[in-house]
C-alpha cells in the first residue's frame, strides 16, 4: 500500500466513524449562538427603555410569562439551535445515542417544569442557573460524541451553575451578565474547536 | 512489497470489513440491521464479511428476542478493538514514511 491509498482508507474509515454519530453540533451554529449571548447583556440594556419607564414586571403574571419565554428561548438557542441535523446516517443508528436521547427528553421535561415553578413562586433568580445546569447536562451527555473540549465546558456550566444557585442568594443584578459572557465566549471556543478538529 | 505491508491486518484489511470495524469501533455494538442499512450492505456481504469478523474474534454476536422478533447484535471484542488500532498506526506509519 502506498501513501496515497494510506490516506483514503483513513478518509473512509474517518467518514464511517462520522456517520455512525447522528448528533453533532454546527460549529457555524455554535459561534452565531455565542455572538448572540455576548450580544444579551447590551439588548436588555437598552429594551430597558422600550417601556418608557414603566415597569411591568411588577405585573405578576407578565412577569411569570416573560421569564418562561425568554428562559426557554435561551435554552432553545443553547442547545437545540447548535445542534445540526445528520444528512448521512438514518437517526438513531449509534445505541449509546439512542440511550443519551431518552435521558434528553425527560431533561427537556425537567427543566421545562422547573422554569414555570420558579417563576410562579418568584424565585426568577434561580431559573439562570437552573437552565445553566440543564444545558450542561445535555452537552455532556452529547460532547462525548463531539470532542474532549465540549465535555469539559459542559463541566464548567454544571459547576457554574451551582455556584450561581448559591450566589444568585447575594442579590447581584449583574452577575448574570458575567455568566452570559461566559456562556458566549465558550460557545465561540466550541464552534471554533470543532471547526478545527474537522479540519 | 515492504514489511509494513506485510504488517496490515488482512482481516480488516478488505473494504467492507474495514467500515464495519470503523462503524463498530465507535457505536461498541449494533444490531444487524441497523449495520446493514447505515453502510449500504447487502446480506449476502453482511453474511460473508460478518463470518470472517466472528472467526477472528474482533467481533461477538448476541442473539435475542424482541418484541417476538429474533435480534442480531454484534459486539468489538477487545481484540477487535486492539486490531483496529494497530491497523490505524500501520496507515499512519505508511503516510508518514
Amino acid at each position: 500500500m502506498d501513501k496515497e491509498e494510506a490516506i483514503k482508507q483513513i478518509e473512509s474509515i474517518n467518514a464511517v466513524i462520522d456517520s455512525s454519530n447522528t448528533i453533532l453540533f454546527s460549529e457555524k451554529r455554535l459561534i452565531i449562538s455565542g455572538i448572540i449571548f455576548l450580544f444579551i447583556p447590551l439588548i436588555e440594556y437598552i429594551t430597558s427603555y422600550l417601556t418608557f419607564g414603566i415597569n411591568i414586571l411588577s405585573n405578576p403574571v407578565i412577569n411569570i410569562i416573560i421569564q418562561v419565554v425568554f428562559f426557554y428561548l435561551l435554552f432553545f438557542i443553547c442547545f437545540h439551535f447548535s445542534k445540526m441535523k445528520n444528512k448521512i446516517v438514518k437517526p438513531s443508528t449509534n445505541p449509546i445515542l439512542v440511550k443519551a436521547l431518552g435521558i434528553h427528553d425527560t431533561i427537556i421535561i425537567t427543566m421545562f417544569a422547573s422554569i414555570i415553578v420558579l417563576a410562579i413562586i418568584g424565585r426568577g433568580e434561580l431559573i439562570f442557573p437552573f437552565v445553566y445546569i440543564f444545558v450542561g447536562l445535555l452537552f455532556n451527555f452529547f460532547g462525548r460524541f463531539t470532542n474532549k473540549l465540549v465535555t469539559i465546558i459542559s463541566w464548567s456550566y454544571i459547576i457554574l451553575g451551582l455556584i450561581f444557585m448559591v450566589v444568585s442568594g447575594l442579590g447581584s443584578n449583574y452577575l448574570w451578565i458575567y455568566f452570559m459572557i461566559y456562556l458566549g465566549i465558550t460557545y465561540i471556543l466550541m464552534g471554533v474547536s470543532i471547526k478545527n478538529s474537522r479540519g | 512489497m515492504t514489511d509494513i505491508e506485510l504488517k496490515l491486518d488482512e482481516v480488516i484489511h478488505q473494504p467492507v470489513r474495514t467500515k464495519i470495524m470503523a462503524y463498530l469501533i465507535n457505536t461498541k455494538e449494533c444490531d444487524y440491521t441497523t449495520l446493514k442499512n447505515a453502510l449500504g450492505l447487502s446480506d449476502g456481504h453482511m453474511s460473508t464479511h460478518m463470518k470472517r469478523l466472528l472467526m477472528s474474534e474482533y467481533v461477538s454476536v448476541e442473539k435475542k428476542f424482541e418484541k417476538n422478533k429474533p435480534k442480531t447484535t454484534y459486539i468489538i471484542t477487545a481484540k477487535g478493538k486492539n486490531g483496529f488500532k494497530k491497523y490505524i498506526e500501520t496507515l499512519k506509519i505508511i503516510i508518514n514514511q
